[in-house]
């Protein structure tokens, strides 16, 4: 029997929104940042300090990893560092957007939502 | 042109407070999180001007002292680091001081002891419950336990004891009214005394087990152990019916047993077991944890009834080389065989010395027989099968440990 994966378990809000963010493509520290503030309609507002410190943690659990070529670098500032989702980081978002989506199907069945 | 200028001064200042964050981690991340925060810095100019920049710098500074405090105690290698055991690598300085920060605080009550001083439990039994503080704010912070907090926590088990028996006997300060309330409530319903003293300690012990046996961490060896060791608590607790089965009384008298014997032991079970929580962790290093109870209580020292000036003496050398010298031997030793020479040694030591004082204490009293000599070394047996429990416990975790990291990963 295999073991399920270490990342069926809840991910922090920080992490899950970067993962979120990087569905889409490759994208550098900043656009993550700005694409989580859109997510979260200006809500969630990370700094710079939880931002790469999550990076750091995601790339040490394989969830993401850096990506090697900058999507056109005639546009873009060479010393920005981009980063992309990997196989482990598409099934964590995955399995998290789940078991978000079920609390909500059985929030709105106990009209635990103020909409309800 | 105004905003550019605070704009700059914005990111000198957050350049130099990215040296709140561990070396490695700010060569690594420093200049990417600089940038981005001068994209914070226009973006918020765009906005609001110079007010955009200062609430944008309210919102900064919180996450950057977090973040920064989070990187420090959980990277390894920064200054305030040490959360993780490196296997085969000696650990960060700061993290051999900190274990040695109790032994230091004994050695020093241990001087006010032979002066005739009656300092020295209040010294190591306060250094318990501060030592104790910055371990407790780690696990909160990061979940993770650090290494240099099972000595602490060893001597935090062992003050609870403490409590436990003052609590028992009556010598807690009866000006707090804190206290006399709750003395009066123990003494004035025998209940709450049983449950407090006994039922408090063997609930906790039985989810401890319940927990660790659920995840396969006792080895034949652990069960046979911990029974032992089960057995000799009854024995010494029914102090009482061993001397009547000594003279053939068969009668069992409930109201003899000694709950602060029970609080006593069961305070040193539990931390065993704790350790076996920690064990996959921390490895054979969680035979700290025991070793940080052992270390206040094994030798008495100085006595007003001992003269003997230079066995005070012997036993400071001793304490001081057990408190001092072994934590940083077993945590600086570099490979897992020199961990597992050095746990052994120091335990060994300890025990042995404790059971050549009790032995010489039999010897100098007139024979009464087997009940006698069983009160003389059953605390000894009881802190050899502790330890032997211990060992065994932690000894099949590690293995287990080792053997899941030896399989190769699963994509």
């Amino acid at each position: 029997m295999t073991e399920p994966s270490p990342y069926y378990r809840p991910l922090t809000p920080a992490v899950y929104h970067i993962l979120l963010a990087l569905t889409d493509g490759e994208k550098h520290g900043y656009a993550i940042m700005k694409d989580v503030e859109v997510q979260t309609d200006g809500r969630f507002k990370m700094g710079p300090g939880t931002l790469y410190g999550s990076i750091k943690r995601m790339l040490a659990a394989s969830l993401i990893e850096e990506a090697d070529e900058r999507p056109d670098p005639e546009l873009d500032d060479e010393r920005r560092r981009y980063y992309r989702l990997t196989g482990l980081g598409e099934s964590a978002v995955s399995a998290e957007s789940e078991r978000l989506a079920q609390a909500l199907t059985v929030a709105r069945q106990k009209r635990a939502l103020t909409f309800a | 042109m105004k905003s550019d200028r605070w704009i700059e001064l914005s990111r000198r200042f957050y350049s130099r407070l990215l040296y709140l964050y561990p070396k490695e981690h700010r060569l690594e991340y420093g200049p990417s999180m600089l940038q981005v925060f001068t994209n914070q810095c226009r973006s918020a100019c765009q906005k609001g001007e110079f007010w955009g920049l200062i609430a944008l710098w309210f919102r900064i500074l919180p996450d950057l002292g977090i973040s920064a405090l989070q990187e420090q105690v959980s990277s390894p290698r920064s200054s305030w680091g040490m959360l993780e055991a490196v296997p085969n690598a000696p650990l960060p300085w700061k993290a051999v001081a900190m274990v040695l920060v109790p032994g230091l605080i004994f050695f020093i009550a241990q001087i006010g002891q032979l002066s005739g001083q009656d300092w020295f439990d209040l010294m190591v039994y306060r250094a318990a419950y501060f030592l104790i503080i910055p371990v407790i704010l780690i696990w909160a912070i990061t979940r993770k336990f650090p290494i240099w907090g099972l000595v602490p926590l060893g001597l935090l088990f062992n003050t609870v004891w403490g409590f436990g028996y003052r609590l028992q006997n009556s010598m807690l300060d009866s000006s707090n009214q804190i206290w006399s309330r709750l003395m009066y409530l123990v003494y004035q319903y025998p209940i709450v005394e049983k449950i407090v003293i006994v039922a408090g300690p063997l609930s906790l012990m039985i989810i401890l087990v319940w927990l660790s046996a659920r995840r396969r961490q006792f080895s034949t060896w652990a069960w046979a152990w911990m029974g032992i060791y089960l057995l000799l608590v009854v024995i010494t607790m029914r102090y009482a019916f061993l001397i009547n089965l000594a003279s053939f009384n068969w009668k069992f008298y409930p109201e003899n047993i000694s709950a602060s014997d029970f609080y006593y032991y069961s305070g040193f079970l539990l931390l065993i077991l704790l350790g076996t929580l920690l064990a996959s962790r921390h490895g054979r290093l969680v035979i700290l944890l025991p070793l940080g109870y052992l270390l206040p209580t094994v030798l008495y020292g100085h006595t007003t009834e001992t003269p003997l000036f230079w066995i005070s003496g012997i036993v400071l050398v001793y304490r001081t080389l057990i408190a001092v010298v072994a934590p940083v031997w077993i945590v600086r030793s570099a490979s897992d065989k020199a961990i597992k020479q050095a746990s052994t040694i120091v335990v060994l030591a300890v025990i042995g010395i404790q059971v050549a004082m009790h032995a010489g204490e039999f010897v100098s009293t007139p024979w009464q027989g087997w009940v006698q000599i069983y009160s003389s070394f059953s605390t000894d047996l009881l802190t050899i099968a502790g330890i032997a429990l211990a060992l065994s416990l932690y000894k099949s975790i590690v293995h287990e440990q080792l053997q899941s990291d030896l399989q190769p990963q699963k994509s």
